[in-house]
């Protein structure tokens, strides 16, 4: 059980709005955390942060005990939410990418998981539908054999089946050593996957419990939790 | 790692350059062959000539490409969403920049030699041999009045035109860089620092001039001049290495601008 | 092994209570091995915390043992199984009559209704 990520009094503003505010968090290894909150409440500044693709303005942010910076990156798989690969590559270009940079890289892992999801890897991104997109971009996350795996919004915008599958790869790639922050706003697809849960709310994070305590002591589902939480 | 961020950025330029290079090729070889032809045909006359001008065309149009693709690429890689790739990557802002900057100044020159080339083909023969001759002559000329000194003003010169050119690149790149930090229209905001440079320049070209003609209208101008006469080897070889200093001080502030900017203030959409 | 699961409750005592079940209606047979965790984790859509955690219950309980490097097996005990699952049951029967009695239902109209069901 070791320390993957701790965040001490993170603030970041952006001009003048403040994306968080002194914000304390941390997570240990093997678990699969959700982080839930409306859109602009922080979640992506937070994600952006953790990846080194941010500063943030005070405070400090520690990724499996280092800065975010080259070591860092080396152990955290990311996921963003966009579409960030360049479409002219081809399947197999990408993977060749990915094993060339990350040494944690399992390219047979991601070759057999391509191959039983019936895609070409001699075909060009920008050729594969929006979901066979997703699926790629998730393999290759998925196929590193990181400790800390960061999924921005990894089943929003696909369809169910495309979500099941995201989910069992999720699951059937969990491991003790590392753990997993899925950042979502479909919480009720996903809440049966996650041991832990944080609420972020306009920069602050106003619950940080296990998923089995809410349902325990609220008598509710998370998603119903959530939804009272961010009532309107 | 580094090694690795070379193939990519290599590869990158290969297939974007590579079919330039052969319509080059292509186009030098084929004016040549027209040449061996004296046939007394308007449309003979029409496809020889066009086929000279699209070759003089190519020529810059290959040379466009480089740098096109050397100021896109920058843009593209580093600060669109690839840049969610790209800077997850575990590499630093320092590779980054290096590795870009490097990969097209090699492309440059390769692009450069293969422009070299297609003239050899262009010129085969007669033409190419005129061509020889005149620079063997030029050269021995050279050697001549100035001595074993050319070695060294030539050598110079090279290492100018490097350094100057990385230092453009990284003008280009810091525009770009710059232009990083508006909240929107971003690549506006980086042709407004290019015009903020080349205004710059102007000004300090200016002030250069204004300096110049200043001394030049001075009382002591004649005694500077002969001086600078009598020793004009020592100054050529200080304009040239001034001029060399001057580049690489000015790549340095660049580069450590963009590493900053980079490193401390990057917000990707 | 189907999974219906109720995400208002705690998901680690519907596992345990579902593999008690099976125990207890003999679809699960004593020294069978259990898929893994992993497995059922996968099938359920859960986290294998939670599936480890429930097989972990089970031992105590004395439903299930595991052999490392193998896999957990059940138990030779469907006397706790039934002993779980006639609580259940109970649990259950109270839940459903409480029900009926929120409708408005007497104790007399609910015997009626049951054997008209019936």
């Amino acid at each position: 059980m070791s320390e993957i990520l701790n965040c001490q009094g993170i603030t970041k503003k952006f001009g003048n709005v403040i994306a968080l505010c002194n914000l304390n968090l941390s997570i240990e290894s093997g678990k699969i955390v959700g982080l839930l909150g409306p859109n602009g409440s922080g979640k992506t500044t937070l994600i952006k942060l953790i990846n080194g693709l941010l500063q943030p303005d005070m405070g400090t942010i520690t990724v499996c005990g280092f800065k975010p910076g080259v070591e860092s990156k080396a152990l955290v798989s990311y996921l963003p939410d966009n579409n960030y690969l360049s479409d002219s590559m081809t399947v197999k270009q990408v993977v060749e990418l990915f094993e060339d940079f990350y040494e944690d890289f399992r390219s047979e892992l991601a070759y057999s998981m391509l191959e039983k999801l019936g895609i070409d890897i001699q075909r060009k991104l920008k050729t594969l539908s929006k979901g066979n997109k997703e699926k790629v971009s998730l393999i290759l996350v998925m196929s590193r054999n990181a400790l800390l795996y960061v999924l921005d919004e990894p089943i929003a915008g696909v369809d169910p089946a495309t979500r099941d599958y995201i989910i069992s790869t999720i699951i059937n790639n969990y491991n003790p050593q590392s753990s997993v922050i899925i950042s979502t706003h479909l919480i009720s697809d996903i809440e049966e996957v996650l041991d832990d849960v944080i609420f972020i709310k306009q920069g602050s994070l106003i619950l940080h419990k296990s998923a089995e305590e809410i349902r325990e002591e609220n008598g509710m589902s998370v998603d119903a939790l959530f939804r009272e939480a961010f009532k309107w | 790692m580094v090694k690795k961020l070379f193939k990519h950025e290599i590869a990158f330029y290969f297939k974007r350059l590579l079919p330039f290079y052969i319509i080059l090729l292509s186009v030098a070889v084929f004016s040549r062959f027209l040449q061996n032809f004296e046939v007394d045909f308007f449309v003979y006359d029409i496809i020889y000539g066009s086929s000279i001008v699209t070759y003089f065309i190519m020529n810059f149009a290959v040379l466009a490409a480089v740098i096109v693709n050397a100021i896109v690429r920058f843009y593209k890689n580093l600060f669109t969403r690839e840049g969610y790739l790209s800077f997850t990557l575990p590499v630093t802002a320092t590779n980054h920049i290096f590795v870009k900057l490097l990969t097209a100044m090699l492309f440059s020159a390769i692009t450069t030699v293969i422009m070299f080339i297609s003239f050899i083909f262009f010129s085969f023969g007669d033409l190419f041999a005129e061509f020889c001759k005149a620079f063997s002559y030029l050269l021995k000329n050279a050697v001549k009045s100035i001595g074993i000194d050319a070695v060294f003003y030539i050598i110079e010169f090279v290492l100018l035109l490097i350094v100057s050119f990385a230092s453009t690149l990284f003008v280009y790149y810091t525009c770009i860089t710059i232009g990083q930090l508006a909240k929107k229209n971003r690549i506006a905001a980086a042709f407004g620092v290019y015009l903020i440079f080349y205004l710059i320049e102007q000004a300090i070209g200016t002030i250069l001039v204004i300096i110049f003609s200043a001394v030049s209208l001075s009382e002591n101008w004649n005694n500077i001049a002969q001086y600078i006469m009598d020793n004009i080897k020592t100054f050529a070889h200080i304009g040239l290495v001034g001029l060399i200093i001057t580049s690489l001080v000015s790549s340095f502030i660049l580069f450590i601008i963009d590493r900053h900017i980079i490193t401390k203030r990057l917000n990707l959409e | 092994m189907i999974w219906k699961l109720n995400k208002e409750k705690p998901i680690c005592p519907q596992i345990y209570e579902l593999i008690c079940v099976d125990i207890a209606s003999d679809k699960l047979k004593p020294d069978q091995k259990l898929p893994s965790v992993r497995e059922i984790a996968i099938q359920a859509g859960i986290n294998p915390n939670t599936v480890q955690k429930a097989f972990e219950k089970l031992e105590v309980s004395g439903l299930v043992y595991s052999i490392r490097g193998t896999g957990w097996f059940i138990a030779d005990n469907k006397d706790s199984a039934n002993e779980i699952v006639r609580n259940l049951i109970q649990e259950k029967t109270v839940q459903y009559f409480e029900a009926l009695k929120g409708f408005g239902m007497t104790d007399g109209e609910i015997k009626k209704y049951i054997e008209e069901w019936q």
